[in-house]
């Protein structure tokens, strides 16, 4: 299972969920919220994309976060 | 070829460079290299960037010294904003209240054309047409038998 941890500081819970439901159709994606991170898990990934889907989705995030803000 | 690679890490002083320029400058680099925010906003942001397609040393060096650039590009764009934000008001105040003032134009009397072209303190009149000769005569010889 991958997994990646965005700060609370840096990114917001919406912006993780908005992107958790972009990327849906690409495998099973978790949320889970600690102290000072958002706990992402990705499980049963398409083969085809598993090795970027991490990266992918920070960076879709961080998207995400831009356009909240405009 | 570096893409293999983990993150470079970029700290950035959070007092230089404000948040939403980071997330500004980031955004523009999205399309060319994976960015991760973590640190303390509130004095040292860390930006880590990971080429997406493979490139060579001097080419990611290159990537991560125009995101810098693109750094200060958004910081000075804001600090524009800051300083002219008065001016963008009264601009957008104007462009919205010009279609009222369209509106009641109708019911504000528009001063005469006639009025106007006329000459309201006589600055264009002669001494003799304002007071006449007949005056001026008599005031001299009033001096003359003093």
């Amino acid at each position: 299972m991958l997994k990646n941890k965005f700060s609370i500081k840096f990114y917001s819970e919406n912006a993780i969920n908005e992107s958790i439901k972009a990327y849906s159709s690409l495998g099973k994606i978790k949320l889970e919220k600690q102290k000072e991170y958002f706990i992402v898990y990705f499980d049963k990934i398409d083969f085809n994309v598993s090795n970027i889907i991490v990266d992918e989705f920070s960076n879709y995030v961080l998207a995400q976060m831009v356009k909240d803000k405009e | 070829m570096i893409n293999k690679i983990k993150y470079q890490k970029i700290n950035v002083n959070s007092k230089i460079y404000s948040l939403s320029a980071i997330y500004g400058a980031a955004y523009i680099f999205i399309d060319k290299a994976y960015i991760f925010l973590d640190g303390d906003p509130k004095s040292k942001i860390e930006v880590f960037l990971k080429p997406k397609l493979e490139m060579k040393k001097d080419e990611f060096n290159q990537l991560i010294g125009d995101f810098k650039n693109e750094l200060l590009n958004y910081s000075l764009r804001e600090q524009i904003v800051r300083s002219n934000q008065s001016i963008r008001e009264m601009i957008i105040a104007q462009a919205l209240l010009s279609p009222l003032y369209d509106t009641f134009s109708e019911f504000v009397e528009e001063p005469n054309k006639d009025e106007e072209s006329e000459d309201p303190l006589g600055i264009t009149k002669t001494w003799e047409e304002h007071f006449g000769k007949k005056e001026i005569s008599k005031k001299k010889s009033k001096n003359v038998k003093k």
